[in-house]
């Protein structure tokens, strides 16, 4: 039952993913606790903490990325889960498209959700670019990742 | 630092075992990491996503990552502020900064803050990290306005 739990979250941060990189952040708007300690350690900066803060900060970033569509999938790292929270860790892959060009960008995640109510529910997102080495290509802002093991 | 938002009841060895963390994180600063990595659980499923880049499973590769920071800094002052401490049953997680100053590499003494989420889970009684993921916090893009 509990390894059925973990794949559910599992499939479901791939749907929410792919729908955040269309601009849409609805299934994360479902999925984020109304608790005072749900928090986004985001890739685009700072600390976010508090439910009216959070939502802003999902709401602000799917607007960036409106209209790009694409995918989002994930390989994960290490999970586990216990009776009211579980943790998910993994590199995420956004295959997206910017200006016409496919791209794909890698974040590594750590989420974390909690049982409330009888539902699972997110209370962390952290998230930062997964770094490697580009070498002059990163530094003249022509990263094409995609061959990028 | 903002009052940290925590779980109603922190069992006590969790709460040795973040004592532990915070003093372990003041030595790693000064270039010690052997308290830091004796808090680690041995299992195969420890991973690492450093501040410094590196993506790390297992304990082999986490040990020698702790191993390589240590050998980076000397004479640091680093504290832990954690912001979030939750628990339930066998597993944990804490959510915050680790902050100070740290000479890196015999340079000069730089001021550093880091994000830092640390998972721990119970093994045999005993509360072991069993996750790390720490970044240097990205600029922050919320203030702009969208084009």
């Amino acid at each position: 039952m509990s390894g059925s739990e973990l794949e559910q979250l599992e499939q479901w941060l791939d749907e929410a993913g792919t729908r955040m990189i269309d601009g849409d952040w609805s299934l994360w708007q479902d999925k984020l606790s109304k608790g005072e300690d749900v928090t986004v350690l985001g890739a685009y900066g700072t600390y976010v903490t508090g439910w009216a803060d959070v939502q802003a900060r999902f709401e602000r970033t799917a607007a960036g990325y409106a209209g790009g569509g694409g995918h989002s999938t994930h390989q994960t790292i290490a999970s586990w889960i216990g009776s009211d929270l579980a943790c998910i860790v993994a590199i995420e892959r956004h295959e997206t498209r910017l200006e016409g060009k496919l791209t794909t960008f890698r974040y590594r995640v750590t989420h974390l959700f909690r049982r409330e109510d009888g539902d699972w529910k997110a209370v962390l997102r952290h998230a930062d670019p997964l770094v490697t080495f580009l070498g002059p290509q990163f530094a003249h802002f022509t990263t094409q990742t995609e061959d990028v093991a | 630092m903002a009052a940290t938002i925590k779980s109603a009841e922190i069992p006590a060895g969790l709460q040795q075992t973040l004592d532990r963390v915070h003093s372990a994180i003041v030595a790693i600063g000064r270039g010690d990491p052997e308290p830091y990595m004796r808090l680690w659980s041995r299992a195969d499923d420890v991973s690492l996503f450093g501040a410094y880049g590196p993506c790390r499973q297992g304990w082999e590769q986490l040990s020698q990552t702790f191993r390589w920071v240590g050998t980076r800094f000397t004479r640091g002052e680093l504290r832990c502020e954690d912001l979030i401490v939750n628990v339930s049953g066998d597993l944990a997680y804490t959510v915050g900064y680790e902050k100070g100053t740290v000479t890196v590499d015999g340079e000069e003494p730089e001021p550093m803050s880091i994000r830092v989420t640390q998972i721990y889970r119970r093994e045999d009684g005993e509360w072991r990290l069993v996750h790390r993921h720490a970044d240097f916090t990205p600029i922050d893009q919320s203030a702009g306005e969208l084009g």
